[in-house]
């Protein structure tokens, strides 16, 4: 049909219009493919990684040693995998190695160069912890009084995120790193060092695991228990990986609803402008079902060829940009690539909606009868608003007022985009200082002291110095979180405050929750809450008197007394004791000992998170804004043309001009900042509420001044680069070719 | 001689599609008179009158308009040529949509340093009743002689009307005809119509035929008639 050459022209006629539509797509696509799409698949491989490389269920030490039979007897009796594991830490002087004893059964790696182990004398070392310190294959390390030649990299599935200590928060790649040697090699570390830890990890398959934990406690007495979900090596890969899922589904919708509802509008209104050809065609006899068809294409073209762009960038790139978003863990085991159905998807779903989106424009336009579209004549209705009459205005005024008021239309796309190109923008810096006001307050909620020493074994009585508390780390039924029971009897060191700010009285025969477990496990004041014995998996239950404000800890707090009932001890029995100071204790006494300092890295880290996922949308949000504002603003540019034209002959100077058609919607600016403010804050909000159960509390969602002071820059800084260059396009305006198209 | 072109040459595209608008176009006018410029389509009359109103500019050639050098003037003197100097008329009327009857006058005396008085203008071309209406509330004929007023609001040296009557059904072309012609006497404004119609050039004093971007004749019109006379 020679009607179809008019899609060339079209294209080349609005060029910038359809770049900026097929970035904007494209950009839309890659954050689908590249963060929504990906972090499924990732989920997924993660979960495939951890089932084929026998990720353990669960570790725990028994005070009695299981002999080799005894776990052969055990695996037979519930048909589980039972493994001995060890490690043994070699300090070096800028590093620590731990050296893990050879698997079989779980906790298998995967060799992530060129090859395996193949004689004693070699090393597998963990890629971070190789790329840190630009270890290669082939190169010596010496750790201890031994040499190894470096065969590759492996990651195993239990030390993704590789910490030393599963209460530490970061991994320091280059201070600390994982090693697989040959079984003689280990066997002669171990001999010479001696194991610096061991457990046993076991992975259930099926069996009944309450059943198989009371066994084994009350045949072996188990001394500690941890299962996967509360062993951060293993689940911080998990969690991190549903939360940026849940984030980028959340964002990607929105994008993809406002970015579909802008195209839609800009392209519509193409399609407005071009009712005079429409009503010629009619005339000429083409049928309007042809001519929606027709224009439809004007459509499908930015759709399908900014889902190509972003099919194929996504393609190049998915890899990077998602170990990006992952950047604290080993490289994940995961080759991602664009899943086809995810492609065809992302392809598919823009050049539809942009197509209908035309067609249905199209078929709007055809409902004015064919005089009134040829005519090129707009509807009495618009024809008569804004008459001002007795106004004493100057015509200029006038002028700019009809032009904000007098086209609703025109002048919501000029909010919409504007709005829309902040909202992203706000949305991330809403995050992001929302989550910097919660872990501000959260290190104050954790309460006065400095340090908490968690003590090997009970003591009785009063310590010289501290306030001494009994505690134990539950599990909780229903939930796969654990729960710490703390007994105090002073409780100086604990905030007894509501979650209103009002002092709340301490009543020892009571128990009391924290805000973050009161969400976690959604009970409230007045309600029970049941939690067992880790290792006897006995059941408790306790009714709370209220809840404390503290979304830094999951816990219980009642007297020591009802603690030491609850835990099976005297209640005179402390073994954790909280202080402003710093205690000395022998090596052995202490199991562990946390600062304030840690746990205030340990929150600081969930804002880490979400500022480095926040970074990579801040890129994405101020392109898109930069990108939507010049679509919009250059709507306005075409469609002033005539008027813009005819002032030029008239005599006026391109000032004049500006002043009269371009600058008219500068006082739309904070209209728009207004909106993408509340825009942005909503959906903050909406995105945690559904992120409770992540963050285990309700996060405020809130924005700093800067924030904002940025968010009016980048909008008015976009607006204003939109302004210059399409000024230019105001300079071309030809005053001979709109003159003879222009027939109002 | 008020207006003089002399080889006026304007070339649109390259090679093969190159089109000579104006080939060496020649013509001189006296101030104050009524022309009609006349000539088929793509002859160049409109190329030609889009460079007498500093539309645009020339590729070869001199256009000098009451001794100023127009041809060779920057875009920024285009602008100020136009806006002191040249009204205009065209065939689509061409008023701003957004602005009334009123206003579309308004706005050019806006930037005018001595316009003429806004209601006379309207009331010499009789659309001082539908000085609050919309272009689009008004008939075609209306709608030209707002273009009209809009053009001689400014009180111009010349005033240059592309087919003013094209799309005017007869009655109201010789309305739009007359108020033209009243302009001429009145204003003493130089008037230049471009048209095809044969019938407008019996009220010209000089009739300047226009063939393949040339001035064929440039000659007095000895039968002159009055607008009212003129058989359309």
């Amino acid at each position: 049909m020679t009607l179809r050459k008019r899609y060339l022209r079209n294209l080349k006629k609005h060029l910038s219009f359809y770049v900026c539509t097929i970035l904007l797509t494209a950009m839309v696509v890659v954050l689908y493919l590249c963060f929504a799409a990906a972090s499924v698949v990732v989920m997924q491989e993660l979960k495939n990684f951890y089932r084929d490389y026998k990720a353990e269920d669960a570790q725990f030490r028994t005070a009695t040693e299981l002999a080799e039979e005894d776990v052969k007897s055990l695996e037979e009796k519930f048909w589980i995998l039972l493994e001995r594991q060890s490690y043994v830490d070699l300090e070096e002087e800028q590093y620590t190695v731990r050296v893990l004893s050879p698997t079989e059964k779980t906790d298998l790696y995967q060799i992530s160069g060129e090859r395996d182990l193949e004689k004693d004398g070699e090393i597998l070392l963990n890629t971070g912890f190789m790329r840190g310190n630009q270890i290669r294959e082939g190169d010596e390390i010496r750790l201890g009084d031994r040499g190894f030649s470096v065969a590759g990299d492996f990651e195993r599935p239990d030390y993704l995120f590789t910490i030393r200590e599963t209460t530490d928060t970061f991994a320091m790649t280059k201070e600390f790193g994982l090693a697989e040697v040959s079984e003689a090699d280990y066997d002669a570390l171990e001999k010479s060092y001696g194991a610096s830890g061991e457990y046993y990890a076991i992975l259930y398959q099926g069996a009944d695991e309450a059943e198989v934990r009371k066994y084994i406690n009350e045949k072996y007495k188990m001394l500690s228990y941890l299962g996967a979900d509360a062993n951060s090596r293993l689940s911080t890969p998990e969690v991190t990986v549903e939360e940026a899922s849940k984030y980028m589904d959340s964002i990607v919708v929105l994008l993809v609803i406002f970015i579909t509802l802008i195209i839609a509008v800009v392209l519509g209104r193409r399609i407005q402008n071009d009712r005079r050809q429409i009503g010629v065609l009619i005339a000429l006899g083409y049928r309007k079902r042809e001519l929606a068809r027709h224009y439809a294409f004007y459509g499908l073209l930015p759709g399908l060829l900014g889902g190509l762009l972003g099919l194929g960038f996504s393609i190049l790139f998915a890899q990077r940009l998602i170990s990006v978003l992952f950047y604290k863990f080993e490289p994940l085991p995961v080759a991602y690539k664009v899943k086809p159905s995810d492609g065809v998807l992302a392809v598919l779903v823009p050049a539809i909606l942009y197509t209908l989106t035309v067609y249905l424009s199209a078929k709007k336009v055809m409902r004015t009868d064919v005089i009134t579209m040829i005519s090129g004549r707009k509807s009495i209705k618009e024809a008569f608003s804004m008459r001002m009459k007795r106004s004493r205005l100057s015509v200029r005024s006038k002028f700019r007022l009809r032009q904000i008021f007098g086209k609703p239309g025109r002048s919501l796309i000029v909010i919409i985009g504007l709005a829309f190109g902040g909202m992203l923008y706000a949305f991330c810096a809403c995050c992001v200082d929302s989550m910097d006001t919660y872990v501000k307050s959260v290190v104050d909620q954790i309460g006065k002291f400095e340090y908490e020493y968690f003590l090997k074994l009970p003591r009785t009585g009063e310590p010289e110095e501290g306030s001494p508390m009994l505690g134990m780390v539950y599990e909780v039924k229903d939930s796969d979180d654990v729960i710490m029971l703390l007994g105090t009897d002073d409780g100086r060191y604990i905030s007894f405050s509501d979650e209103e700010g009002n002092p709340v009285p301490y009543d020892p025969e009571k128990c009391y929750l924290t805000s973050m477990a009161s969400v976690a496990f959604g009970v409230k004041a007045g309600e029970s809450i049941i939690f067992f014995d880790p290792i006897s998996l006995e059941e408790h239950s306790v009714t709370i008197e209220a809840v404390l404000e503290n979304d830094a800890q999951s816990a219980i707090y009642c007297s020591r007394e009802k603690a030491g009932e609850i835990m099976g001890v005297p209640g005179e029995c402390y073994n954790v004791i909280l202080s402003e100071t710093t205690l000395s204790f022998e090596k052995d006494e202490l199991l562990r000992t946390v600062s304030k300092k840690d746990l205030a890295d340990q929150i600081n880290e969930v804002k880490v998170n979400m500022e480095n996922m926040m970074g990579m949308l801040n890129i994405f949000s101020i392109l898109i804004c930069v990108i939507v504002v010049y679509v919009m603003v250059n709507v306005l540019v075409s469609e002033s043309a005539s008027s813009v034209s005819m002032l030029k002959v008239l005599g006026y100077r391109n000032r004049e001009i500006n002043g009269m058609v371009l600058n008219v919607y500068h006082f739309l600016i904070p209209v728009a900042i207004l909106l993408s403010l509340v825009l942005g804050v909503e959906g903050t909000r909406m995105v945690f509420t559904k992120n409770v159960a992540t963050y285990k509390t309700y996060l405020e969602a809130l924005i700093y001044p800067a924030s904002v002071l940025k968010l009016v820059l980048l909008v008015v800084v976009s607006y204003g680069i939109s302004l210059m260059l399409l000024r230019g396009k105001i300079r071309k305006v030809s005053m001979v070719e709109s003159l003879k198209d222009n027939r109002e | 001689m008020f207006i003089e072109v002399k080889g006026a040459k304007k070339i649109y595209g390259k090679g093969e599609s190159e089109v000579r608008a104006l080939d060496g176009a020649s013509l001189s006018l006296e101030e104050g008179g009524l022309y009609v410029i006349l000539g088929p389509s793509g002859s160049g009359k409109s190329t030609l009158l889009n460079m007498l109103g500093g539309l645009d500019h020339l590729d070869g050639g001199n256009l000098e308009i009451g001794g100023v050098k127009v041809s060779g003037m920057s875009d920024k003197q285009l602008v100020e040529y136009r806006r002191s100097d040249v009204g205009f008329v065209f065939q689509f009327y061409n008023l701003i949509p957004d602005l009334t009857v009123r206003e579309n006058i308004q706005v050019v005396a806006d930037i005018t340093k001595e316009p003429l008085n806004v209601d006379e203008v309207m009331e010499a071309v009789d659309v001082k009743k539908y000085e609050h209406h919309f272009p689009s509330e008004l008939s075609g004929g209306q709608q030209q002689r707002v273009s009209i007023a809009r053009a001689i609001v400014k009180n111009p040296k010349i005033l240059l009307c592309d087919e003013l009557t094209g799309a005017l059904d007869s009655k109201s072309a010789k309305t739009v005809l007359k108020f033209v012609e009243s302009v001429n006497r009145k204003f003493h404004t130089t008037v230049i119509i471009i048209t095809h119609n044969e019938a407008i050039a019996q009220m010209a004093d000089r009739i300047i035929r226009i063939k393949d971007g040339q001035v064929s004749s440039n000659e007095a019109n000895p039968a002159k008639r009055a607008a009212k006379d003129v058989e359309l």
